[in-house]
């Protein structure tokens, strides 16, 4: 399996803020999440790696090629519609049946109607669900091999996304095909992410396949007593309050092994961002 | 190259009707003989001054900016899409003006039509102009901050023109060259002069602009 995001020492350098270096593999067919909280530089990453920002160091290769030269391949939704207000909804066909030689007027249609999206409407009117749809749309009417994605389902109502999810997955249904995707909602990761990288202050903390982190972490609920006689090497993160000391736990199984009597749950993404960013490190 | 262009023009699409609206009142105006034809000229030269200024903004409101630099088309072509457009609304500006120019000479409003080619001819060489000066600071420096850049730069030229007009004696010194009416021959190589020195002036704004953008984190 070829890799279709190969990032190398990537580094970029703002007056206040250095994103990597990164360093991050994206299989062919598989979905990366790329998780952090705002301000981690998720977008910048996202950027660097198109060059809309320029990388003050290190290699990005995109579909085996040259960023520029895998445009033509690579799909991209942002935070928000970039579509200005005044153009309409069959407008975006217009423009981009220009750009991309690949476009797909049909499946374009297709999505339209698939999202309930009217051609005739001014994107002025659509609300920021439909706009990211619309968004989608675009992304997907050139049928590219990558998906960039920046907080693609922020703004959609739960059965929208469940939906884009669906077609995210049979995007990477094709081994030729990487969906690189950033996200808040690590609920939507938890479903269809293969991979899940975390960046913390423009630092890559973790990168790892999702089912091996979920499971090899874990939440320990104890006493302070408790955790004093746990071995320091399994702790990662500490959280106490008045009432009780929770800890992220690494090895769960081996954890399990050596304490059978402390309970250690099963992690979710969210709580590991909040135990690293917030708990006191071991 | 074309999608760009054509996301432009369909941006000003509201815009660019009532800019038509606005200069075919102003004509009728002018054929009341309220004002001379002249003013169509003017108000061009204003209307295709705003425009960019205008797509630069929506662009940024909406971060097309950081969308088109994900798409195939590369940052020079990116930047030439632009040139192009502002150069077809000039051109568009231009026939449009002279074409309600002749339609007030043939309704007997513009008395002196080869001065009324030659004005057209130097506004629209003035459009061009203002755009060649104005887009390089669109690009440096984004909308916001460009606009008040130019528009100090533009209030220079002008307190600077009329200060070499009046205070200066220029205007005197101008009269005092009693200069022959120009002949129709005469008049005909103002438009193609200043279609050429548009070009010109286009061309080195454009290499201008697509240093800035080369070298811009959007």
């Amino acid at each position: 399996m070829t890799n279709c995001i190969e990032i190398k020492g990537l580094v970029k350098e703002y007056k206040t803020f250095t994103l990597g270096p990164i360093d991050l593999q994206v299989p062919g067919g598989s979905i990366l999440g790329l998780i952090g909280e705002n301000g981690a530089g998720k977008t910048t990453l996202i950027k660097s790696m198109l060059g809309i920002v320029r990388p003050t160091a290190g290699e990005v290769s995109l579909l085996g090629a040259d960023p520029d030269r895998a445009k033509a391949d690579i799909g991209i939704v942002l935070d928000d519609c970039f579509f200005s207000e005044y153009l309409r909804v069959k407008d975006v066909d217009s423009v981009l049946r220009r750009v991309f030689k690949t476009w797909d007027r049909e499946l374009y249609r297709d999505y339209l109607d698939k999202f309930g999206l009217a051609g005739t409407k001014n994107i002025k009117e659509l609300s920021r669900g439909m706009r990211m749809k619309l968004s989608l749309a675009a992304a997907l009417a050139h049928r590219p091999r990558l998906l960039l994605l920046d907080e693609a389902t922020a703004g959609l109502d739960p059965v929208v996304r469940d939906e884009i999810l669906d077609e995210f997955l049979a995007f990477v249904s094709d081994d030729d095909h990487a969906i690189l995707i950033s996200s808040h909602i690590t609920s939507d990761l938890e479903k269809v992410a293969d991979y899940i990288a975390y960046l913390h202050q423009g630092k890559l903390l973790l990168c790892d396949e999702k089912d091996r982190l979920l499971e090899s972490y874990g939440r320990l609920v104890c006493t302070k007593a408790d955790l004093d006689q746990v071995d320091r090497g399994y702790i990662v993160a500490t959280r106490k309050s008045q009432y009780s000391t929770e800890a992220l736990i690494r090895h769960r199984g081996d954890f399990k092994r050596t304490y059978p009597r402390l309970t250690v749950e099963p992690v979710t993404l969210d709580e590991l961002m909040v135990f690293i960013v917030k708990g006191e490190q071991s | 190259m074309t999608g760009l262009i054509l996301k432009d023009v369909l941006i000003l699409r509201k815009t660019l009707r009532s800019y038509l609206f606005m200069m075919i009142v102003y004509a009728a105006i002018a054929f009341t003989g309220v004002w001379t034809a002249d003013i169509v000229g003017v108000l061009m030269v204003v209307m295709v001054m705003m425009l960019p200024m205008n797509v630069f903004a929506y662009d940024k409101q909406c971060q097309w900016d950081t969308y088109g630099l994900a798409l195939p088309v590369g940052r020079t072509r990116t930047v030439a899409a632009r040139y192009l457009c502002v150069l077809l609304l000039c051109v568009c500006s231009v026939a449009l003006t002279a074409l309600l120019g002749a339609a007030l000479y043939a309704a007997g409003r513009v008395e002196e039509p080869v001065e009324f080619m030659v004005t057209c001819s130097v506004m629209g060489l003035m459009s061009v102009l203002v755009n060649a000066i104005m887009l390089p600071f669109l690009y440096k420096f984004g909308p916001e901050r460009a606009r008040m850049m130019f528009f100090g730069i533009m209030g220079g030229i002008v307190l600077l023109i009329a200060a070499v007009l009046f205070p200066l004696g220029g205007l005197e010194w101008l009269k005092s060259l009693e200069l022959a009416e120009p002949t129709l021959g005469q008049a005909a190589i103002v438009p193609a002069a200043a279609a050429l020195a548009g070009l010109a002036l286009l061309a080195a704004s454009f290499l201008l602009s697509r240093h800035f953008y080369g070298t811009k984190d959007v």
